[in-house]
């Protein structure tokens, strides 16, 4: 059975990317939310296997959203995709969790792919 | 006629017509007094019906009378219904023929002394004021054996008696005293029409609810983007014109009462709201401002800032305002919004496009998605710039531009929040400021131009091209005048013209071309533009001026500059 993936980024180019590189794999993408907090809504009746999160969106940002969804739902499968590929924004990727993988943008579909598998294994997803 | 207390016949009609007593009352007394008169009394019962078919002449039918009233197209005159005072006026003369009739056969009867001559009988007038006041006629009985004929001053008399005051026809009392007409009804008195006024109106310029209306194009497809549902409006521009109401004028009866108009003509009700203003003479409702016009509560009103409750999508379409905007939600996909003056987006922006003439402020960031375009005229305020086209004739602020292209006349500001560039092309009149510049994704190169006017790097590449074909076909012709000289054409001459002006016309073209390329690297090489940042990381390619370095390793550094030597240094921290 497909793992089920939940996109959260507002950007419609990023999203579509995000689809395109999960066509005809394992993962298959059942939503997407533009804002953190339109997904905290969303999760608790989604329950997706995965997160991919942003970092920069409208309303609070990606690190903050994770902080909240993983204070509800410790178990929740999260992936952060962004552009900020600095050490600030990594050692906050790092203190929401030490299995959280951090992806940079513009994406690498083989680091990407192995993100998604080491969550679904972490998680035994 | 000073009988008033006289019995019989007579007595019965002088008191019954004596009655209207009391100012104003319509006066019917005519149908009742005649009635009454013509009830017998005892000593006149002598005078049988057969007698008086046979000695009374036949009362004949009234001839058809001009009109009272003068005919006329005004339309505000209140017409009386003249077939009625006709009907009124007929009824009254054919009593008052009965009345005639029996002082004829009472002068007639045979008397008990001969030799006596019988006492003469002056003219009698009686008069018929019509139930609306508005006519009055008099029909006098002829006098009998040398009675005192009627004169003008006994009709005079006999009207102010009456109280008859007004509208009074002194042609027809002097036809009536001069040529004896008696045994008929005369009109003596009419009185003055009303005009109706005229209510006032309003034409609106402006809608006050304003109707969507959607059309299909021949795909089925509906445009959601054009819905034109702003009513701009220019300070100064009408928004009402209004006609004045005409008050209506009563009339007069012939005893001098008011004969009331129907229609008063009332004032329409000005709609007018806040920043509207009548004009002098209140015939214009007029825009204080510029902005665009609303109604509500029965106003219109004008509004400087158009304000979007909510978001800028398919229930609003694209907007076009001359003014400020201000929009609480978002700017969806697809959508434009174009202001004279400022923007003010509290939401996001997506691919949407936003041109003003003030400032753009952006309370949550736009994701361009690839198309989004901000253009401002003043500066740009964002949280966050992702992959759009910006372009601002004063500085654009953000805390982290992405993937973007923005151009600034002045300043780039990339100083709050995490405030970091990343990747895009960036392009600053004067300085460009971050803290982070680049990212550790090596793939992705940021490139950061300092340039006096941002376009005059443009007009350098456009102007170095079009200088490179010049000489190309300056090359050409030259080539084909080498060739024409030795050739035997016919307009060899004529050619050889042609290619010389040809010549001529692109080396001044090479010239101005030249020229021009000089004042933009003179312009340059003055360019005191910095970029400054904490950390620099690779690939970032920086100019300044005409001045350019590409970065493969990390920085930490303050200051970019151009040397005097005229290269670009990275100064550290």
């Amino acid at each position: 059975m497909k793992k089920r993936v939940m996109i959260v980024d507002d950007s419609i180019v990023a999203r579509n990317e995000i689809e395109k590189l999960l066509a005809g794999t394992e993962f298959n993408v059942i939503s997407h939310y533009r804002s953190g907090e339109e997904a905290l809504e969303a999760y608790g009746k989604e329950r997706p296997d995965i997160i991919t999160m942003d970092i920069i969106m409208p309303g609070i940002d990606g690190i903050e959203t994770s902080r909240q969804l993983l204070k509800r739902y410790p178990k929740a499968g999260l992936i952060i995709i962004s552009s900020l590929a600095y050490d600030e924004t990594i050692e906050m990727v790092k203190s929401l969790g030490d299995s959280i993988p951090f992806v940079f943008k513009p994406i690498k579909k083989s680091y990407f792919i192995s993100a998604l598998l080491e969550v679904c294994d972490s998680r035994l997803i | 006629m000073k009988e008033k207390n006289r019995k019989g016949l007579f007595g019965f009609f002088q008191n019954s017509r004596n009655s209207r007593d009391t100012p104003g009352e319509p006066l019917d007394s005519s149908a009742v007094s005649l009635e009454e008169a013509a009830q017998k009394t005892a000593g006149d019962e002598a005078v049988d019906a057969a007698a008086q078919e046979e000695s009374s002449p036949a009362v004949e039918p009234v001839p058809p009378l001009p009109p009272i009233w003068e005919p006329s197209d005004d339309p505000r005159l209140v017409r009386i219904n003249e077939d009625i005072l006709n009907i009124e006026r007929d009824q009254f003369a054919l009593k008052a023929q009965s009345l005639s009739d029996a002082f004829r056969r009472m002068a007639d009867a045979p008397r008990e002394d001969d030799a006596k001559e019988p006492e003469p009988i002056a003219a009698k007038p009686q008069i018929y004021i019509s139930k609306n006041g508005m006519a009055a006629w008099i029909y006098v009985i002829p006098p009998f054996h040398d009675g005192k004929d009627i004169s003008e001053e006994d009709l005079i008399s006999f009207l102010s008696q009456n109280r008859v005051t007004t509208g009074i026809l002194e042609d027809a009392l002097k036809s009536i005293a001069r040529e004896h007409i008696y045994d008929r009804p005369v009109l003596v008195a009419k009185g003055i029409l009303a005009r109706n006024g005229i209510d006032g109106s309003i034409k609106e310029n402006f809608e006050r609810i304003l109707h969507l209306e959607f059309e299909e194009d021949e795909r089925g497809s509906v445009d959601y983007k054009h819905q034109n549902n702003i009513q701009s409006v220019k300070k100064d521009d009408v928004i009402c014109e209004i006609t004045h109401a005409v008050p209506g004028i009563n009339g007069t009866n012939v005893m001098g009462k008011p004969y009331l108009c129907e229609k008063k003509g009332s004032e329409a009700a000005v709609p007018a709201g806040r920043n509207t203003v009548l004009n002098e003479d209140g015939t214009l409702l007029i825009s204080q401002k510029t902005g665009h016009v609303t109604f509500s509560n029965g106003k219109f009103q004008v509004e400087a800032i158009l304000k979007v409750n909510g978001d800028v999508d398919n229930t609003t379409g694209n907007l076009n305002y001359d003014g400020d905007i201000f929009i609480s939600g978002d700017v969806r996909n697809g959508f434009s919004v174009k202001a004279s003056g400022s923007v003010d987006i509290r939401g996001s922006v997506e691919g949407a496009r936003i041109t003003a003439g003030g400032p753009i402020s952006i309370a949550r960031g736009m994701s361009g998605n690839g198309r989004g375009v901000l253009t401002s005229d003043s500066h740009i305020k964002c949280r966050y710039l992702e992959h759009c086209i910006v372009t601002a004739k004063g500085n654009v602020y953000a805390e982290s531009i992405i993937n973007s292209k923005v151009e600034s006349d002045q300043d780039i500001v990339v100083t709050s929040g995490v405030g970091a560039i990343i990747g895009g092309s960036l392009l600053a009149a004067n300085n460009i400021n971050a803290h982070l510049i680049g990212s550790k994704v090596r793939r992705l190169m940021t490139e950061l131009t300092i340039a006096n006017a941002p376009k005059s790097v443009d007009e350098m590449e456009l102007l170095t091209k079009e200088l490179k074909q010049l000489h190309h076909n300056v090359s050409e012709l030259k080539k084909n005048s080498l060739y024409l000289e030795t050739s035997h054409r016919e307009d060899k001459e004529q050619m050889f013209e042609q290619l010389k002006q040809a010549i001529e016309s692109l080396e001044n073209r090479e010239q101005e071309i030249n020229q021009r390329l000089e004042e933009l690297s003179t312009d340059d090489n003055i360019q005191m533009g910095l970029i400054q940042c904490r950390q620099l990381l690779p690939v970032v390619r920086i100019r300044i001026g005409n001045a350019s370095l590409l970065v493969n390793e990390e920085h930490s550094c303050g200051t970019i500059y151009r040397s005097s030597e005229g290269e670009i240094v990275i100064g550290s921290n």
